[in-house]
């Protein structure tokens, strides 16, 4: 995940802050983080009062978003002002209709955009092909692999991965 | 309308220490969050939409197995006193206690499962046990998805994921967290560090009871932050990797403190026991510190009693609304600190006598 503020460093500093009784959490990298006057945790320091610095933070996040004046969501009628303002989303479809702000605050979120965990068994119709997915579960296994320095398993993976590209572009 | 007071015959099987590395570890908590297509997210959803979500959330439970039992509650229908009994419990989270549009629960067998209707995701499915045994929970958990699911329309992206209210649980929508008592770390300083690493690895720590909550008594709720990327099983295995070095280190501080500090350390102990079974008016704080240094003594055999159950039902048991559930009558903070103490004093006793 990369540093919400600078976007350039990896965030290591994760923090939940309760604002106005809503809940905001800030993904910083250490330089960011001294520079905003965080300090790592202490008892003596209740993990509430941390990120009061920082309140701000999201909102700036979500403000840097370029969208397109006027527009709200089919499904809820909630423009992405009042995501802006609430940090909550009105209805499923706002993911359809802010698909390029989300996009962009998943991956800093996240720092990630592709879900690999579980689906339901009846699916709604696939916005990306089935074989997309399967080559991109693919390619994660074999940076594991890689990492794992489990060679004759990449070597594998590679050539799997390799196959699903031909018939990509064939 | 089922009533709060149905809980108190038994203890939440999260609370009966059963579960591995209990004496250190409460419990293990995994939890889902699920919307439905077709509805806006509660915050934006109309009153008749919420009451549209809770009759099909309803009728979907009455034909599932892991739920078929449970207890259903109009949360906003109960009065305030009783919300908060269900915080306590941790079976309701904070906003739960404030809404005042339709909102409901449903509690299985033990308070094993659970699940959360209207929050801020239509549904919150809950799952919690005792110790660390985040694997097992997490398959729990996984059933009751499985069996709700060809039933529910889940909002689902393909690329995305489950689609939740905040997008800091698109994806998964999982959080899995352990509640873990840390005195020593705390006392040898240590804690500090080990806090920065879990932040490090990308987890989030919070205090007793979740967001926004303060630590208290050295407890301490590490879950897994982003929720995005990672398969559940890969999220899982990661706060139970990172519990399981924890666990260890609060171990070895433990080792210390009896090599560098023994008497002093038996001395806190000894006088946090001494309070507790003599004292004649308690906070609800007090009893959090002072049944958190008795822990330590019991899981460090310098104590011989009460057993790890006791000292965990001490801890909620003894929170304001448990505290006037029980005794079944509403009390000002004086006069339940009053009664907490003598409460307290009676647990005691009955917990020795039982080990």
């Amino acid at each position: 995940m990369l540093c919400e503020f600078c976007g350039e460093e990896e965030a290591t500093v994760h923090l939940t802050e309760l604002v106005n009784g809503k809940i905001s959490e800030f993904h910083l990298c250490v330089k960011c983080a001294e520079k905003k006057g965080v300090q790592s945790p202490s008892l003596s320091e209740p993990f509430s009062s941390l990120g009061a610095l920082l309140s701000g933070v999201i909102e700036e996040l979500a403000l840097n978003e370029p969208v397109e004046k006027g527009t709200t969501c089919p499904g809820c009628g909630a423009s992405y002002f009042e995501f802006k303002k609430t940090g909550r989303l009105g209805c499923p479809k706002c993911y359809n209709t802010f698909q390029k702000q989300l996009k962009s605050l998943l991956r800093k979120i996240h720092g990630n955009t592709r879900h690999t965990g579980k689906r339901p068994v009846i699916a709604p119709i696939s916005a990306v092909p089935a074989q997309d997915l399967e080559l991109e579960k693919l390619k994660k296994e074999l940076t594991k692999a890689i990492e794992k320095e489990e060679f004759e398993r990449a070597a594998e993976l590679r050539d799997k991965i390799k196959q699903g590209g031909t018939k990509n572009n064939g | 309308m089922a009533k709060v007071e149905q809980l108190l015959s038994y203890s939440s099987n999260w609370l009966t220490a059963r579960g591995s590395s209990s004496g250190i570890v409460l419990s293990s908590r995994v939890r889902a969050a699920r919307n439905l297509e077709g509805f806006s997210f509660p915050l934006y959803c109309s009153d008749k939409s919420r009451e549209e979500i809770i009759n099909l959330v309803q009728t979907t439970v009455c034909r599932s197995l892991y739920l078929k039992d449970a207890i259903f509650f109009e949360v906003n229908r109960l009065p305030h006193l009783d919300r908060q009994f269900l915080l306590e419990r941790h079976l309701i989270s904070t906003e739960l206690v404030e809404e005042k549009r339709k909102c409901g629960l449903f509690v299985g067998e033990q308070e094993i499962l659970g699940m959360m209707i209207n929050e801020e995701d239509h549904l919150r499915l809950q799952a919690m046990s005792s110790g660390l045994q985040l694997v097992e929970t997490f398959q729990l958990l996984s059933k009751l998805d499985d069996e709700l699911q060809p039933l529910l329309p889940y909002a689902f992206h393909q690329e995305w994921g489950y689609l939740t209210a905040c997008p800091t649980n698109t994806g998964t929508g999982l959080r899995a967290s352990i509640l873990i008592h840390l005195p020593a770390l705390v006392l040898t300083k240590e804690i500090d560090k080990v806090l920065k690493s879990i932040f490090q690895i990308g987890l989030a720590v919070r205090g007793l009871y979740g967001e926004g909550t303060e630590v208290k008594g050295n407890f301490f709720q590490i879950s897994n932050q982003t929720t995005l990327g990672r398969s559940e099983e890969e999220l899982i295995e990661m706060v139970d990797k990172v519990t399981r070095q924890i666990i260890l280190q609060e171990i070895n501080a433990r080792e210390l403190l009896l090599k560098e500090a023994k008497a002093e350390t038996e001395d806190k102990i000894w006088r946090a026991k001494g309070i507790l079974e003599n004292a004649r008016v308690l906070t609800s704080e007090e009893v959090i510190n002072l049944s958190s240094a008795m822990r330590l003594g019991v899981t460090m055999e310098i104590l011989k009693s009460p057993d790890i159950q006791t000292l965990n039902e001490l801890l909620i048991f003894s929170q304001p609304a448990h505290l006037q559930k029980i005794l079944n009558r509403e009390m000002q903070p004086q006069e339940r600190d009053t009664e907490r103490a003598q409460w307290v004093r009676r647990r005691l006793c009955e917990g020795s006598a039982r080990k």
